[in-house]
């Protein structure tokens, strides 16, 4: 989250990015399908989640609409795009009836709603009308973690380079 | 509908005369003259003009105006020297050095040594990050001055939907971030993009910053929508006389104005409006160096 480390993402040099956007992408990245020139619709255009999904994603040459509280039609977005990540915190945001039939639904919301954990996405109506979703829990949330280890390691890797570079050059 | 068009030359007066205006207050109550250094390395002639003309109107406002023209040889040690002594010099609050640099000088490297504070090109990985993340930034000039003429047309565009053609470090990927931070509903669309015409059909603002003479046409355009045209390229006008040139933007001006609401025209649009954000840049580094309150609509 250091400027600097954002600033790389916009300028599309990844070196360490914030977790859960770099988890969501990478999911999208497992599925059969060409990210670039997918039409992606992004919900929410948090600094942590949102915005950084959207450089990443623009990175990997999809073309990106941001959306947000101020969006007059969210669905007019989400219904023309083949991909659509949700990080806003409302559960039930979207439903079946604002996606495309096929496209993909990456749900980065975690809600309690009656003792039960649920996304931003409905679930049930979302289901029937994408060609695959992630659950929550069990979704994007996992990957996170996971992803939190890699960019340690990865932290780890540049540091050690960093400093076997700063030695090579000095005399002692 | 014929558009209104948005006339950048006149618009930049403006923003000068702002800039004049808060400079003449910073010497009177603070003894303060805020400098902007331009660092020029070998002999381009079309960054030659940009010097020059960024220097003149540095002075007109009331600046100071520093300039260092190397040679083009000049070694890349020599230039990080030159750059950590104008970040050290108290009179000095923007520094550009001016680009492309020869091709033996890493660009990345000598822009990221300039201090980030006085990055007036809004270059600088931290800026760029710090934009990203809606802080205060220094903003890069050509997209903060088609903010500047968005918010003044419009008054708010909030909610509004806005395509940007083109995402370039320069002026696509900050205008997305200032459209967002100004909550329009932001698309980015690329060479990479399929059915541009239907995304841009969709827009209320169209930014177009790709630099392909006249790519977008009139019928890519909504109806009323307000169209900022940032591409500058020069075509033959052999109609003109024999070897004559003339300059068009990205849109194809004559059926885009056909359509649109409101229109900026190239030259004359966006291109004056970048060295007024330069020297606004300039006045709003000096306060931020100085402690005092940053001049009201110089940024984003």
């Amino acid at each position: 989250m250091h400027p600097a480390s954002i600033g790389n993402i916009v300028y599309n040099d990844l070196a360490l990015g914030p977790c859960t956007a770099v988890a969501a992408v990478e999911i999208v990245k497992t599925l059969p399908l060409d990210i670039e020139g997918l039409n992606v619709a992004v919900i929410g255009h948090s600094e942590i989640v949102g915005k950084p999904i959207a450089f990443l994603l623009m990175g990997l040459g999809a073309t990106v609409t941001v959306c947000h509280h101020m969006t007059r039609s969210v669905a007019m977005h989400s219904r023309a795009a083949d991909a659509v990540f949700v990080a806003v915190g409302k559960p039930g945001l979207v439903t079946g009836e604002m996606l495309k039939p096929g496209c993909v639904v990456i749900d980065i919301g975690i809600n309690r709603v009656d003792g039960k954990t649920v996304g931003d996405a409905d679930y049930e109506s979302c289901k029937d009308v994408a060609g695959w979703i992630t659950p929550v829990p069990g979704g994007v949330g996992p990957v996170t973690v996971a992803t939190l280890m890699s960019n340690a390691v990865h932290a780890t890797e540049m540091q050690m380079n960093h400093y076997r570079d700063a030695y090579a050059r000095t005399d002692f | 509908m014929t558009a209104q068009i948005i006339d950048g030359k006149a618009f930049a007066a403006t923003v000068r005369e702002k800039v004049a205006g808060h400079v003449q207050r910073l010497k009177a109550d603070h003894g303060i003259t805020p400098g902007l250094a331009v660092v020029l390395v070998g002999e381009d002639p079309a960054s030659q003009v940009y010097v020059r003309s960024k220097g003149k109107q540095t002075v007109e406002v009331g600046m100071k105006s520093v300039e260092h023209k190397l040679d083009v040889e000049t070694s890349e040690a020599d230039l990080l020297k030159l750059i950590d002594d104008l970040n050290n010099d108290p009179e000095i609050h923007g520094i550009l050095v001016q680009l492309p640099l020869p091709g033996h000088l890493d660009e990345d490297l000598v822009i990221n040594s300039i201090s980030p504070a006085k990055d007036v090109d809004g270059f600088h990985i931290s800026n760029v990050g710090l934009l990203g993340t809606g802080q205060k930034s220094m903003v890069p000039c050509t997209p903060l001055g088609c903010l500047m003429m968005l918010r003044d047309h419009h008054g708010s565009i909030s909610g509004m939907d806005a395509v940007v053609i083109g995402r370039s470090n320069i002026v696509g990927k900050p205008m997305a971030q200032l459209l967002l931070n100004d909550s329009c509903t932001v698309t980015i669309a690329h060479s990479r993009t399929k059915d541009l015409a239907d995304v841009v059909r969709r827009a209320d603002i169209v930014v177009a910053a790709v630099g392909r003479p006249e790519m977008v046409p009139g019928d890519w355009i909504k109806e009323g929508a307000t169209v900022i045209d940032v591409g500058i390229n020069r075509l033959d006008a052999p109609e003109k006389g024999e070897g004559k040139t003339k300059l068009v933007g990205d849109v194809h001006f004559e059926s885009c104005a056909a359509r649109a609401g409101a229109i900026t025209p190239v030259p004359g649009g966006v291109g004056p409006m970048t060295i007024a954000c330069l020297l606004a840049n300039t006045v709003t580094a000096c306060c931020r160096a100085n402690g005092l309150e940053e001049p009201e609509g110089l940024t984003a």
